[in-house]
């Protein structure tokens, strides 16, 4: 086996991930001041040593609304791929596996769901369960799962007729022995990208639905609900978008950063 | 002796991808003359292939380093540049691979491929001389006149790298390097390939560079061979000399590892006796396995209407406790699918199927498919009994490590991956997982095609000891007519799904009856082995 050599861009993702990653901790453990407390005294306050990225509208302090806003955003995406990549690979691993009908059935129910852009999928959805932090989760969620089944699908497809397989159904192994301990393993590499692809993602449609105002709610923070909020005051205060957007295209370059070194490894 | 083509001296290739420089040809030195048929021989990473890339003018990766000299013409093709060697490309040497399936473009027409070498080296020739001459080529490689404006698709394996000749051969080169040309063809259409060969070498007194691992091919079709290992020459001399008397241990090792197959006085009064008798012994015990008029189909669908297309037409034979049971075909023949239908994969069959009462357990040809990559070697080793239900670890752990022992790896492999092993090493850990299935009868696909002869002379030995000791029945499949005279007691030999002739191993290889079964031991090289004509004579 060839040695691990980390590469500039595995190695820029990770660092990229893994602030962000202890963003999200220190808003969850404490941020420096209350994100929602107001003080009409500090206004639109440019950035200062106690108000490190200043403060918006409504005198709240924006680091702590980020700190709190990437947390928010963090959930979102953990729960959205999470949902989207267990049914992905329950429905992707039925159809790759057995093929025939059932497949046929599903894959045209995916295409249906394909056919629609994923966030306006999402915004049906919510129209049916409200607006709120998990519903989002739920609506992103299984807007998530028609590429993930098919990603799924295809890989399954690939592995299901190869010799190891034949080899493990001659032992006695059950099909769902044969799908998920021994061909999963072997798709767990493809996943694993599209799993880093699909956070890129699920940044993008959160802070999307939140701009939107029907994502997480108000007051609590969001970078896309930030970024909606600091529109009417861009020529007033550019700070208070500059911070939020950066923030999350540094977050997004960070998941692309890690995909894509984790592909070139493997080649 | 002829003036000397192409000289190569002191060739060293060195790749510098990874931290540590690897050498893959190291000084090496040869000489082909005018209208001599020299072959590489060697095994696996030999740098025999290498060594024909650099004459073809392929090597050109910047990660590497060549030095030495070939000369042709005055010139050292390492070091003129690439317009220079462009033009010698295609016209003066050119080159045929071993996988007629993808070196072929599949959306242009075969005559607009053949022409392609003319169209770049000779200019001033017309559409119309172009065609002529392409068509005259094509009547040399024995192809008809029609294959001119079929696609890739349209033809079968064969007369694609008839094609792949007619395109190489047509600016009538000085050298064709021939990289395994026959490997991934049958031993039928090898030899007709290897005919054509002789004949163009004959005809146009093209210099030929015959690069195989395939040692009694290289001994029937080349003067000269060169003995390669590890990217060294080994032995050098003509092709009578290295196969009847080789000179250095490993060319020993190379031609020994060939399966002998040699009639000894005794057995040949057996069959003798046998043949005038007119009856052999019948085991009295029941068979094993045993199929009767057993038929089978795969579903076409098109047009909205489903056809059953036969595979296997009326099969019936049986394996008896203790035999290995010798099935031998060319592609096509069915004999893959009949292991699927015995086995259960395949389903749709017609007729009766005796099964052994503990199943089957299998060894696939290709044995980095067929041993999941995710998955250890112990886990895989021990995945058999967890299917089984057998939970204690320990046991479990045991079992596959003195199991390892029995197919000659140690304790240590338990942690590896299947791609950290060799070819070798990973077929065995297939026929351990094989064994520990506890299975009565073993289905042998092709276990030993895709090894190197002194690794797949290792692999025979070990399943022979592993059948003796444990009292095995194998179902052994190969195309190989020498690998399973070594291994069988009783071959069947099928085409186009029907068995053509089954009989006693000694009967089949020295008195064939039928006319096909006869093409395949010519094909072998083992056709003069017959004594149907002697027993006539005696008569």
């Amino acid at each position: 086996m060839k040695k691990f050599k980390p590469n500039a861009s595995l190695l820029a993702g990770c660092i990229l991930v893994g602030l962000m990653l202890l963003m999200v901790l220190w808003g969850w453990i404490a941020t420096p001041y209350d994100p929602n407390a107001m003080d009409a005294d500090l206004k639109f306050a440019g950035p200062s040593l106690s108000h490190l990225m200043g403060c918006d509208n409504f005198g709240r302090d924006v680091f702590s609304r980020i700190l709190q806003g990437v947390g928010n955003t963090f959930i979102v995406s953990v729960g959205t791929v999470a949902i989207g990549v267990v049914f992905g690979i329950l429905i992707g691993g039925l159809c790759g596996y057995y093929g025939g009908w059932l497949d046929e059935a599903l894959m045209r129910c995916n295409d249906v769901l394909f056919a629609f852009p994923s966030v306006f999928l999402a915004l049906v959805v919510i129209s049916l369960i409200g607006p709120g932090k998990y519903q989002v989760i739920v609506a992103l969620g299984i807007a998530f799962i028609p590429s993930f089944a098919r990603m799924v699908r295809s890989e399954f497809m690939k592995q299901r007729n190869r010799d190891y397989c034949l080899s493990a159904q001659l032992m006695g192994a059950s099909s769902l022995r044969t799908m998920f301990v021994h061909i999963l393993p072997n798709a767990l590499p493809v996943i694993l990208s599209s799993v880093i692809i699909g956070f890129n993602n699920a940044v993008i449609a959160e802070a999307g639905l939140s701009y939107l105002g029907i994502g997480v709610q108000p007051p609590e923070a969001s970078l896309g609900a930030m970024l909606s909020d600091s529109q009417s005051f861009l020529y007033k205060d550019p700070m208070l978008c500059i911070f939020p957007g950066v923030v999350m295209a540094l977050m997004i370059l960070g998941f692309a950063l890690l995909a894509e070194g984790l592909t070139e490894k493997k080649k | 002796m002829e003036e000397a083509i192409l000289e190569v001296k002191e060739l060293n290739i060195e790749f510098h991808d990874h931290e540590l420089p690897e050498t893959v040809v190291s000084d090496l030195s040869f000489t082909l003359h005018k209208g001599e048929i020299l072959g590489i021989v060697g095994e696996s990473g030999s740098g025999k292939s290498m060594t024909a890339l650099a004459i073809a003018g392929l090597l050109s990766r910047k990660d590497m380093e060549k030095r030495g000299e070939i000369l042709f013409r005055g010139q050292n093709l390492l070091q003129c540049d690439r317009n220079m060697l462009r033009s010698f490309q295609g016209d003066e040497i050119s080159m045929i691979f071993q996988e007629p399936m993808t070196s072929l473009n599949p959306v242009k027409k075969i005559g607009w491929q053949v022409e392609e070498s003319l169209r770049i080296h000779h200019k001033e020739l017309s559409k119309e001389e172009c065609r002529k001459k392409a068509l005259d080529i094509l009547e040399g490689c024995e192809l008809k006149p029609e294959v001119y404006d079929m696609y890739p698709h349209e033809l079968s394996g064969g007369m694609r790298q008839r094609v792949m000749i007619a395109s190489a051969m047509i600016c009538d080169p000085e050298i064709l390097i021939a990289d395994e040309p026959t490997t991934a063809l049958d031993v039928t259409i090898q030899e007709q390939i290897i005919h054509l060969l002789l004949k163009l070498n004959r005809k146009k007194h093209t210099s030929i560079l015959f690069i195989s691992h395939d040692l009694s091919l290289v001994r029937r079709l080349c003067e000269n061979v060169i003995v390669m290992q590890h990217g060294v020459m080994v032995e050098q001399g003509s092709a009578e000399e290295i196969f009847a008397e080789p000179r250095e241990d490993y060319t020993k090792v190379l031609t020994g590892s060939i399966p002998k197959v040699v009639l000894t006085e005794e057995r040949r009064e057996r069959l003798l006796r046998s043949l005038a008798s007119g009856t052999s012994k019948t085991d009295p015990r029941q068979p094993l396995v045993k199929t009767d008029h057993l038929y089978s189909y795969y579903r076409q669908y098109g047009k909205g209407k489903v056809r059953k297309v036969g595979v296997l037409k009326d099969v019936s034979f049986e394996i008896r406790p203790g035999q290995v049971f010798g099935l031998v075909g060319e592609s096509g023949s069915g004999k893959s699918t009949l292991a699927k239908a015995l086995t259960g994969i395949v389903k749709d069959t017609k007729g009766e199927i005796v099964r052994p009462e503990n199943g089957f357990a299998m060894i696939f040809q290709d044995p980095a498919g067929s041993l999941n990559p995710a998955k250890k070697v112990g886990w895989l080793l021990m995945e058999p009994l967890r299917i089984r239900g057998i939970r204690d670890k320990k046991e479990m752990q045991q079992r596959a490590i003195r199991m390892l022992e029995k197919v000659g790896l140690s304790a240590e492999y338990m942690d590896r991956y299947p791609n950290e092993l060799s070819g070798g090493q990973r077929q065995r850990v297939c026929i351990g997982i094989a064994l520990m299935q506890e299975a009565t009868v073993l289905i042998a696909d092709e276990p030993v095609s895709a090894l190197d002869v002194t690794v797949q002379a290792q692999i025979l030995k070990l399943l022979k000891d592993l059948k003796k000791e444990m009292d095995l029945s194998i179902l052994f499949i190969s195309h190989d007519l020498r690998v399973v005279y070594n291994m069988c007691d009783y071959v069947m030999i099928m085409k186009k799904g029907e068995i053509v002739e089954q009989a006693r191993r000694d009967k089949i290889y020295f008195t064939p009856k039928q006319q096909y079964t006869k093409d395949l031991l010519n094909a072998a090289g083992l056709g003069d082995l017959s004594i149907t004509n002697e027993i006539d004579q005696e008569k």
